[in-house]
């Protein structure tokens, strides 16, 4: 499902308490959808057991 | 020492004030008036505190008078954007909302820099929650570029690349957590480093992303950033995501060349076209660099649209949680385009920023593994077009413009700070409006050393560094 005005406006509304104009709530959804979308699709590669911490693990490992 | 000498760099600053050539108090003094007069020109301080800088150096003279050297740093007087806080002092962060808010503690990296013997002269100027690559500020004023105060001096560390380049300060701290310490440090053609995530403490540094934030220093010379950091760096038990990683003496590791040294030049990045003239001079440092001996190999960086988009997801994600109390009960006093680059965290799912985070692993590994395998350094731009002006980029009221700048401003920059590696930005010309050009230099984990290296050999078969703005 595409983030759309409404949504973007009330899940802003009854979940965090803030209320957006449809204009704005317009411009949030186009970067909403853009930010979810590309991230959604390339967590497909994420495996079951990947996980933020491995970030430092990796890091600290590689020099 | 006369006002309107240039003051040296920090090296030469620090020698000539444990030579006796010059006291501390005189150093101070000469940064002092430069940075009234500068800052007439440039609006790159918040405020100048004369009166504890000048104690404070009294104080460092009385020391070396007695035969104690606080540090490698004694006596210099140096100035930090507006969000490294010192317990008791007013710290903006260049907000409206924390004007007058006095901070609870004293950052790390302030701690250090008192224990070398630096002196702190003011808080400079900076992007409101370090959230902007331009330098525009609506609350205290646009910072300006020494090289023409019509152009932007680049942010979010705007007063530190500004107050730099002007010859105000030689040296200062920036934080970066897009591109915040190469940006400026590009735009006002001083080195700025980001060093690797970890190596340098983020306590009592204002948060603006919490996974993305970088504390480093932006000098004029390789050996300037050298001192800096190992002032700096080291692990810290107030942070949680401070590393252990040993700190070598940077400064002297500089001086052995670049021979033999194996650099990738990124010849081609996904969605990132690079102006033709600023190409034509990233091709002409390459070339320098060839000259001293350095293998340079193309590059081709396919997913850079990729890390930067997961960083957006972070950055907005993270900045949302912590200012989500002042989004609700007070959205004015933000500027518009600062509050419409974070409003979108309210509602990205947990999910998906957990996801972006989760990728960070895996993705610096098959860039270590892949990309960088047989590398020593990354070549790549720092800002890939001219310099635009303050004009031309003053985005306030328009969110999707702001939202196109940032991603044209920082799409060479952002991406490192979502792996983590330390990189550096180098001065390398300048471009027909007459503003600085420069490059970056990306390493591996911890190899500051190294790209430290590179810029010394550069800054030594280049005179870019040497170069002063008028005025």
């Amino acid at each position: 499902m595409a983030a759309t005005a409404k949504l973007v406006q009330e899940s802003a509304r009854l979940l965090q308490g803030k209320e957006f104009s449809e204009a704005r709530a317009e411009e949030l959804a186009i970067e909403v959808e853009r930010l979810n979308g590309d991230v959604r699709r390339a967590a497909a590669t994420l495996g079951f057991d990947d996980e933020p911490a491995t970030f430092l693990a990796v890091l600290n490992k590689r020099r | 020492m006369s006002e309107d000498t240039a003051l040296p760099g920090v090296a030469d600053l620090a020698a000539a004030i444990r030579a006796k050539q010059v006291s501390a108090v005189e150093a101070t003094h000469a940064a002092l008036a430069r940075s009234e007069r500068g800052q007439r020109r440039l609006n790159c301080f918040i405020a100048i505190d004369a009166e504890a800088a000048l104690a404070r150096s009294a104080e460092l003279d009385r020391e070396l008078a007695a035969g104690r050297v606080a540090g490698p740093l004694h006596g210099v007087p140096l100035a930090h954007k507006d969000m490294f806080y010192r317990k008791g002092r007013v710290s903006t962060g260049g907000s409206l909302i924390r004007r007058d808010w006095r901070a609870d503690r004293t950052a790390t990296v302030l701690e250090r820099l008192d224990a070398a013997g630096a002196v702190d002269i003011g808080r400079l100027n900076m992007a409101e929650f370090a959230a902007g690559p331009t330098g525009h500020n609506k609350h205290w004023g646009d910072c300006r570029n020494p090289w023409n105060p019509a152009h932007m001096p680049g942010g979010s560390s705007s007063g530190s690349g500004a107050a730099v380049a002007a010859r105000l300060v030689p040296g200062a701290l920036g934080s970066d957590t897009g591109g915040s310490i190469r940006l400026p440090a590009a735009a006002c053609g001083v080195l700025g480093l980001k060093p690797t995530y970890g190596r340098v403490s983020r306590y009592g540094a204002m948060p603006r992303s919490w996974s993305l934030d970088h504390v480093g220093p932006l000098a004029r010379t390789a050996r300037d950033c050298a001192l800096l950091l190992a002032a700096i760096a080291g692990h810290d038990p107030k942070d949680g995501a401070s590393s252990h990683e040993p700190v070598p003496d940077f400064a002297a590791m500089l001086g052995k060349g670049i021979e033999g040294l194996r650099i990738g030049v990124v010849t081609e990045a996904d969605g990132a076209p690079v102006d033709p003239e600023i190409r034509t001079l990233l091709d002409r440092s390459v070339e320098v660099l060839r000259s001293l001996g350095a293998e340079t190999v193309p590059v081709r960086l396919d997913r850079l649209t990729l890390w930067f988009r997961f960083a957006e997801t972070v950055i907005k994600s993270e900045a949302a949680t912590m200012h989500g109390n002042w989004l609700r009960e007070r959205p004015q006093d933000y500027s518009d385009h600062v509050r419409a680059r974070i409003e979108a965290g309210l509602v990205l799912p947990a999910t998906r920023y957990l996801e972006a985070l989760s990728q960070r692993g895996p993705e610096l590994a098959r860039f270590l593994e892949t990309t960088l395998a047989g590398i020593d350094a990354l070549h790549c731009p720092a800002i890939p077009m001219p310099i635009p002006t303050l004009a031309e980029t003053d985005v306030e009221g328009t969110g999707e413009a702001v939202l196109a700048l940032v991603a044209r401003v920082t799409q060479f920059t952002r991406p490192f700070n979502f792996l983590g590696l330390p990189a550096l930005s180098i001065p390398c010309g300048f471009s027909r409006n007459g503003l600085p050009v420069a490059f970056q230099a990306v390493g591996k984990p911890f190899a500051e050393a190294m790209l430290l290296g590179v810029a010394d050999a550069y800054q030594g078969a280049t005179e870019w560094h040497q170069r002063v703005p008028s005025g």
